[in-house]
């Protein structure tokens, strides 16, 4: 059974930000919030583009996305889920956090709840999201 | 000054720019209820012709002959079971007018704004001003409110020329440094620049109409649209010589043939002769075929001429990819002999595996087409529906010669086959049961050889050794299949009235060997070659590609003047057979002679 780690978002420290994303992180976790409402085709595009946060990834094994402020998404927005984790070192892994209704559906729908573990809030990560 | 272009080159098809599509046949009612009626009277005559073949009319003297050739009429009467029903009913969707916000379309939407409409020109060696004259027609497009498209140029031959040329047209050119899954990787690498929530797929030598995305965009305000494919019509098409003229010139008939030809079209209507020899007019299938299919929500996915909606063809490429990345760890993890570190095993696998494997849009095959619009149709969580929009919106060239048409044939047949005995959709759960019957009706069409090569090489048979397959060719074996022939074709004139037929039914035939080499090729699992269609004749004849044919034909001839000269002479005495076999060596060496005049062309287009 996963337990829990407890831990809060007050524990991160803040590593980076720009106007897409904010970077946080607490040991080997890098917590990444969205500035965005929608997380779409062309946010993607623009993350891709410009921001610094796949420069970030290339040396963390574990990602917590952090979906707070996104009020909607659609598949092209959860294939960014993808991206960065396949931009991340062999090992690692991904989380989501704070998806509301509809995107944990269609995280559902897409089965990438299969494979990105999806947790209401931050003190529900288990352990190994520590890397330990 | 306008330095863009010196001269304007001229194409062989540049005398048929001014040619109009036809317009879509609507049948009545009552036309369609008598092609039910013809068509369901057909089945039970099939039914009984059959019932008689297999019980009362095997050759006991040559069993093994004869029972071939009632497995093959057998499978061919499967065939004709499954186009009856195809051909059953008109139901078009619904049109609806173009959307004029992104909320029309969608419910994703947290700002509403513009409709971002992608119109993707795949290319890799075709000729640049040729994709100009599509990126030129393109422009043209009247662009409804509220929708903003965007031109790309995706470029699999990463060409400075090509470059140059989008940038002349003022479009967006992506390119990459490969060209790994052809087509399919081409769109899905554009699809990685771009951000439209709707995706125009044209090839390169696709030519829009003006009222392209004004027809076809308002499909979408159905939310489970994933897409609209519109006809495709080659407009390079042989029209043919009129049968007054060629009976004039061709025949050398001087005014007499004239005037015959003229009382015979006041008869019968116009009548054209030598019209599109190789088979490309696409109407049959388009215009019958996939259009009654869009009663069943079974409509194809044919590429050129598509509109596809974003969020349908990554959702689906996201379920694959987790699918088959869970598939690949758990098979890998049944290696582990310890029961308790499987799971653990096959959790980081699946990771390592999620690493390595790539999200595609549409899968990498040779049909990728139809195999992404069945992935589609069969999704158990969604039910995604497509539209065949019936009127002709695009132009686009057809293969001028029998090389270039076999390349594009094999690819059809073999890459529908390949699908077919790998991911069959008849055992794909989510597909309905007309879903089932119409991908079913397409690949059992490609098994056509099994019962075609019987028919063709049946009359040889008994030319050459006077063995019948038949029991006796008495007044029972016309009174079993008179009534069935004349009841079918009447059933399926009254379901096509008005769409040229002939040309298609040739083919079926004379296509035989090509599709025999595809079914070969992927029972022994052979990849499926993948060439890009070529557009522009090629030099010199073909004739070496219809060895086949040309020797069914010339063992017809040899055959029936042997048994006819065996019949004068009196040695044999099967005079019912003989003229039975006659004429169906006529009609199988008329069907087959249309390939070998294919072979003749020399790609000029008319």
């Amino acid at each position: 059974m996963i337990k829990g780690l407890g831990i809060t978002v007050d524990d991160f420290q803040v590593q980076d930000a720009d106007k897409w994303v904010k970077l946080s992180l607490k040991g080997a976790l890098l917590l990444v919030e969205f500035k965005h409402h929608t997380l779409d085709a062309a946010f993607a595009l623009q993350l891709y583009k410009e921001s610094l946060l796949f420069k970030h990834l290339k040396q963390r094994s574990r990602l917590a996305v952090n979906l707070k402020h996104v009020s909607v998404a659609n598949s092209s927005g959860l294939a960014l889920l993808v991206q960065l984790f396949q931009a991340m070192p062999p090992g690692s892994r991904l989380y989501v956090l704070h998806a509301n209704a509809e995107i944990s559906e269609l995280l559902r729908d897409t089965f990438l709840d299969q494979l990105f573990p999806v947790f209401d809030h931050i003190h529900e990560l288990p352990i190994e999201a520590m890397g330990l | 000054m306008d330095m863009k272009r010196e001269k304007t080159p001229t194409w062989y098809f540049s005398k048929f720019e001014q040619r109009t599509p036809p317009k879509a046949c609507n049948p009545s009612d009552e036309q369609m209820f008598l092609a039910q009626v013809l068509g369901t009277c057909s089945i039970f005559l099939g039914l009984w012709y059959l019932f008689w073949r297999w019980t009362d009319s095997l050759n006991e003297a040559a069993l093994g002959f004869s029972i071939g050739l009632a497995i093959a009429e057998s499978l061919a009467f499967i065939g004709t079971i499954l186009f009856t029903f195809n051909l059953w009913r008109v139901k078009d969707t619904p049109w609806r007018s173009a959307p004029s916000r992104l909320s029309e379309i969608s419910h994703q939407v947290s700002k509403d704004g513009d409709v971002i409409v992608d119109v993707f020109f795949p290319t890799y060696n075709e000729d640049e001003e040729l994709v100009r004259l599509s990126i030129q027609d393109a422009k043209r497009m009247r662009i409804p409110d509220g929708v903003d498209a965007r031109i790309h140029v995706l470029d699999d031959g990463n060409r400075d020329i090509m470059c140059k040329v989008a940038k002349e047209e003022g479009v967006n050119y992506i390119a990459r440094d490969d060209n790994i899954g052809f087509k399919a990787g081409n769109i899905r690498n554009g699809m990685a620049y771009t951000e439209g929530h709707l995706m125009v797929i044209f090839d390169a030598d696709t030519r829009p109409f003006p009222a392209f995305l004004e027809r076809t965009l308002g499909y979408f305000r159905d939310v489970d649209v994933a897409w609209v494919q519109t006809p495709q019509w080659f407009f390079d098409y042989q029209a043919g010589t009129p049968l007054p003229v060629w009976l004039e010139r061709g025949l050398y008939l001087g005014v007499v043939g004239r005037y015959v030809g003229l009382g015979v079209e006041r008869l019968v209507g116009p009548i054209a002769m030598n019209r599109d020899v190789l088979g490309n007019d696409p109407t049959m299938f388009y215009d019958v075929i996939l259009r009654r299919r869009n009663t069943y929500n079974a409509s194809f996915c044919c590429g050129a001429g598509s509109v596809h909606r974003r969020e349908a063809i990554v959702q689906q490429a996201l379920k694959r990819y987790v699918t088959s990345t869970l598939e690949k760890s758990a098979a890998l993890a049944d290696y582990v002999p310890e029961a308790n570190l499987k799971g653990l095993y096959q959790d980081q696998l699946s990771l390592e595996i999620a690493r390595r494997t790539e999200v595609m849009p549409y899968l990498f095959h040779v049909s990728e087409d139809i195999y992404t619009g069945i992935y589609l149709h069969a999704d158990q969580e969604k039910t995604w529906k497509s539209v065949y929009h019936p009127e002709v919106l695009s132009k686009m060239l057809s293969p001028q010669e029998l090389l270039s048409w076999s390349i594009q044939r094999f690819k059809y047949a073999g890459g529908t086959l390949d699908i077919s005995r790998s991911d069959n959709p008849l055992r794909k759960k989510g597909l309905s049961f007309w879903q089932k019957w119409m991908y079913g009706a397409t690949m059992y069409s490609y098994l056509a050889p099994l019962w075609i090569v019987p028919f063709l090489l049946a009359p040889i048979i008994f030319f050459f050794t006077g063995i019948a397959p038949i029991a006796a060719y008495d007044g029972t074996f016309y009174m079993h299949l008179l009534p069935f022939l004349i009841v079918n074709r009447l059933a399926v004139m009254a379901a096509t009235w008005e769409v040229p037929s002939l040309r298609g039914e040739q083919y079926y035939l004379a296509f035989f060997w090509q599709n025999l080499t595809a079914i070969w090729e992927v029972l022994c699992r052979q990849p499926i070659k993948f060439h890009v269609t070529p557009k522009t004749g090629q030099t010199g004849n073909n004739i070496a590609l219809v060895w086949p044919q040309l020797t069914i034909i010339g063992a017809s001839i040899v055959g029936a003047v042997y048994m006819g000269w065996q019949v004068f002479l009196g040695i044999e005495q099967h005079v019912p057979a003989y003229l039975v076999n006659l004429f169906w060596t006529f009609n199988n060496c008329l069907a087959l002679s249309i390939i070998v005049r294919a072979a003749m062309l020399r790609g000029e287009g008319e």
